[in-house]
């Protein structure tokens, strides 16, 4: 192949990247005639996390990359616009959204702050929604969450929600949340239900789940902009395509993932809450401070969720208008 | 000991403190802190920079010496010098490789505190830079033929 | 072209140049050579983000904690509560040089902690006592590498850090292995004291000395059940434990046993900063190296080779334990695992093998290496600790060296001695 790509995921074989890179990596190489080839490098062998994996596509050690929003806000902050919750009223929405050009002008933010190196492709999702879970009671309300021990990753963001709600954040690296369960070091996480099943946290006691999807989990997977560059239009299209093609197979498979996953949840003593839109609009009036904690203290806050908003209200007016005529 | 060892040990202090402290807020006060598990990891990288020389001076960086063993004593020192100078050229790009790693670091912040990671990634060409005085020291040694090892005042201030 | 770093690899460090070096020098070389270049930051940044870990700060805690142990006297109440249990018998002293290295265990991450503090006490009193010397610190060199199979142990913190397996589950693991070879080396040594007729150390303890003697070494004893049971039972992670054991050293030494004074402190942090430094750059560098060998794809190409040989779990684990023995002789634990565990893991893994039982077949065997010629890292202390050249130790633990390699015939072919406890308690 006249082009090798070094494409690397942080997770497993089991998740939605993994599935979307599959699908890139045959689209690439077939539509190209074999002039580029991708080799896919899953898990943490050539680096482990957001900051070292950005690090290197800066390098051009690694050609492509995916990270979730936390594992870019280090180094790209306006990027965690996307844990902002309740935004983004479903998959409908989030996936109108993200085929917009709203990663467009993320995409030209991020290749300013990386001197020209890092270029974001398109987001994806990876794992669905995130909704609150804990081991001690059912959710119905935010008022329901208080006192409550809720792990959550070393980021500012998702801190500043649990706190929101009046619930306690608890930085726990991932690898000990189970046994944190167990011992009772936290009662509660926010989590996709295929994270949930495929740790099997029922196992350690959280068996209460609320949909109250207060955050998409978005995969934003980027290239590095001298590689993607130095390929002839043709090429670059293809590339552009087979991007396109990542992010319909990430938006598909979550959805097909979780079904197996709420059986599996039924099947070990799980109980699924799902708020009434009332209780819905109570979690996202105890929120609101998130919102202007977000606008205050991260750069480029103000703009980017006055974007995420628009670009919202746009896909939920379009699709409205759609409804018109689909629905008669 | 040196102002490098003195800080060491002081930053070995700091992160015995910052996990018995994390400890006892998550278990006694039932409410974690974010910051600690970063800092103490900080802190154990700034512990190794400022003592790594030092712990090469004194041989802690194990080698098989038993080819040296077995050759006439003039061969074998000419064989110290050719991996001396090997090890000079590793950590010479360490150490370059290491300023170029210090200064990316500015655009990354660290986690749970408001500071760029840079001061974190400073301790590497720190590392690696006062590790190749060392390794010049130990060359010049063998070219004077003085392969006997002599108590070692790191340079202050490092 | 790039796959060539691994007989480089292997050249420099036969030739002499520090493990450390040789980790990177051969990748690094051979990706400039390869038209790689650009993998060499990635190279770099792999170095610091292997030491950029909290899992590991376990082991300058561990190391501390044992540092301030030794110091503070700890050691010796050990030896005398072995001393008054065992002394009586034939080859007292060299019983209670392996007693010792068990009760020093549940304390010590580290064999050559165990040489160093046990040797410098021990060696002497058995010359005293008419044993060689060559003997007493072949027997203080070999029954040191319990030290890291009985939990706590470094060797399993970065098997557990870089195979992303529970360090729980292995330190459960290692409790019977590491009594059993423990019991292994008393046994050779009844054989030889019967044989040479070794000395006995003492007349048998009154129930008084006894209980004197369990009364003084209470204190310290318990530090193996506070890590341990707060590992096991999920209360603290690992690295939580080793700097509980370290804040419980310091209490002890320093308020209960008054056995160490604050103004010592500075010392014994500098050395023990000073060890974790080696440790932790050839952790990361080990680390970068095992990227070289992901890029390379030579663990797969390997994986398959072996397999095509046979895919028999019985008789590659055999084998493998040969390979593990000879790689032991010449690398270091920590280094043989970060590179080969992920080589190896795999396959047997798949061949159905636990990942847990694997680790530990791989973590003895390594560890038994360490007293292994010619890069025998005990033997060296050892030998600096006695004065005696390392050859006539070499020459002298091969009776000691033959047990603990029948050890890991059992291990490897007896799943259920290292599987049963964290089977019991749920970790595996
Ligand atoms: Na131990
Ligand atoms: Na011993």
């Amino acid at each position: 192949a006249d082009f090798n790509l070094r494409a690397v995921a942080n997770s497993n074989e089991n998740d939605e990247d993994y599935d979307g890179l599959v699908v890139f990596k045959d689209f690439v190489e077939a539509h190209s005639n074999g002039k580029i080839s991708v080799d896919l490098f899953i898990g943490t062998q050539l680096c482990a996390n957001g900051t070292e994996c950005l690090q290197a596509l800066e390098d051009g050690s690694v050609d492509i990359y995916i990270s979730t929003s936390g594992g870019a806000a280090n180094m790209f902050p306006y990027v965690q616009v996307l844990d902002l919750p309740y935004l983004l009223r479903d998959d409908r929405i989030a996936e109108a959204v993200l085929s917009g050009d709203f990663v467009r002008e993320m995409r030209a933010d991020i290749l300013a702050d990386s001197d020209d190196s890092i270029r974001l492709m398109t987001i994806g999702n990876t794992g669905g929604w995130r909704n609150f879970a804990n081991t001690k009671r059912q959710v119905q309300q935010p008022s329901d969450l208080k006192g409550l021990k809720i792990r959550t990753v070393v980021a500012d963001l998702p801190q500043e929600l649990v706190r929101a709600m009046g619930a306690s954040p608890t930085p726990i690296p991932w690898p000990e949340l189970y046994t944190s369960f167990q011992t009772g070091v936290v009662e509660g996480s926010k989590n996709g239900i295929t994270d949930i099943m495929g740790m099997k946290f029922t196992e350690a006691g959280l068996k209460y789940v609320t949909l109250d999807g207060h955050a998409y989990m978005a995969a934003l997977w980027y290239m590095n902009n001298e590689a993607f560059l130095d390929m002839p239009e043709d090429l670059r299209r293809v590339i552009v395509d087979g991007f396109n093609a990542l992010q319909q197979a990430t938006f598909a498979s979550p959805k097909r993932k979780s079904i197996q996953a709420y059986q599996d949840f039924n099947k070990a003593g799980g109980s699924l809450y799902v708020p009434t839109p009332a209780e819905k609009e109570q979690f996202k009036a105890a929120a609101m401070p998130v919102y202007s904690w977000f606008e205050k203290n991260v750069k480029s806050g103000g703009k980017y969720y006055d974007l995420l908003v628009s670009e919202a209200t746009k896909a939920e007016q379009a699709i409205a208008e759609n409804y018109k005529s689909d629905l008669q | 000991m040196t102002i490098s060892a003195n800080m060491a040990w002081v930053l070995v202090a700091l992160m015995v403190l910052t996990i018995l402290l994390q400890v006892f807020c998550r278990y006694v006060l039932n409410s974690a802190l974010p910051w600690p598990e970063e800092v103490a990891r900080a802190f154990m990288i700034w512990m190794m920079a400022l003592v790594a020389a030092q712990a090469y001076h004194n041989g802690s960086f194990v080698a098989i010496d038993m080819l040296h063993e077995m050759m006439p004593p003039a061969l074998a020192r000419l064989l110290k010098l050719l991996l001396l100078v090997i090890a000079a050229l590793v950590l010479f790009r360490l150490f370059t490789l290491g300023l170029e790693f210090f200064e990316r670091g500015f655009r990354t912040r660290a986690a749970s505190f408001k500071l760029p990671r840079a001061w974190i990634y400073l301790a590497m060409p720190v590392c690696f830079g006062t590790m190749l005085l060392v390794n010049i020291e130990l060359i010049l040694k063998n070219l004077l033929g003085l392969a006997a090892p002599t108590p070692y005042q790191a340079p202050t201030g490092d | 072209m790039l796959t060539l770093f691994l007989p480089l690899f292997l050249l420099v460090l036969l030739l002499g140049l520090p493990v450390f070096f040789a980790t990177l020098f051969a990748p690094g070389l051979m990706l400039l050579l390869s038209d790689m270049g650009r993998d060499v930051p990635m190279l770099f940044r792999n170095i610091y983000n292997g030491i950029d870990s909290f899992p590991l700060m376990a082991i300058p805690f561990f190391m501390l904690a044992g540092e301030v142990m030794n110091r503070g006297g700890i050691t010796i109440r050990l030896v005398n509560l072995s001393q008054v249990f065992i002394g009586h018998v034939r080859g007292g002293l060299a019983h209670v040089n392996i007693m010792s290295s068990m009760l020093f265990a549940g304390m010590s991450g580290s064999a050559v902690a165990d040489t160093s503090a046990l040797g410098s006490m021990l060696i002497p009193a058995m010359e005293k006592n008419g044993y060689s010397r060559r003997f007493a610190a072949a027997i203080t060199a070999a029954s040191s590498v319990i030290g890291p199979i009985i939990p706590p142990s470094g060797i399993m913190i970065i098997y557990a850090y870089t195979m992303e397996v529970s360090v729980a589950a292995l330190f459960a693991a290692g409790v019977i292995p590491g009594l059993l070879i423990g019991l292994g080396l008393m046994a050779v040594t009844a054989l030889l004291a019967k044989k040479h007729n070794f000395p006995v150390a003492r007349e048998k303890a009154s129930w008084q000395e006894k209980g004197a003697a369990t009364k003084a070494a209470f204190l310290p004893l318990l530090t193996p059940i506070i890590i341990l049971g707060g590992i096991l039972f999920g209360v603290f992670t690992p690295t939580e434990a080793s700097a509980i054991a370290v804040g419980y050293a310091l209490v002890l030494s320093i308020w209960v046993m008054k056995t160490v004074k604050l103004s010592d402190l500075p010392q014994i942090f500098t050395r023990s900063a000073m060890s974790s430094a080696a440790v932790l750059l050839i952790v990361g560098a080990a680390i970068a190296f095992k990227t070289v060998v992901s890029l390379s794809h030579s663990a797969e190409d390997l994986a398959n080779w072996v397999l095509a040989i046979s895919d028999n779990a019985l008789i590659l684990l055999f084998a493998i334990n040969i390979l593990l023995f000879v790689v032991g002789m010449f690398l270091d634990a920590g280094p043989a695992i970060i590179i080969l565990g992920p080589i190896l893991a795999p396959i047997f893994i798949q061949l159905g093998i636990d990942p847990v039982h694997f680790a530990i077949i791989m973590s003895v065997n390594l560890t038994v290496g360490l007293a292994t010629p010619p890069m025998g890292l005990v033997l060296f202390v050892a030998s600096s600790v006695s004065g005696e050249r390392v050859e006539s130790i070499a020459k002298a633990i091969l009776p000691f060296l033959a047990v603990e390699f029948l050890m890991i015939f059992l291990i490897t072919y007896f799943p259920a001695i290292s599987m049963t406890i964290p089977r019991f308690l749920g970790l595996a």
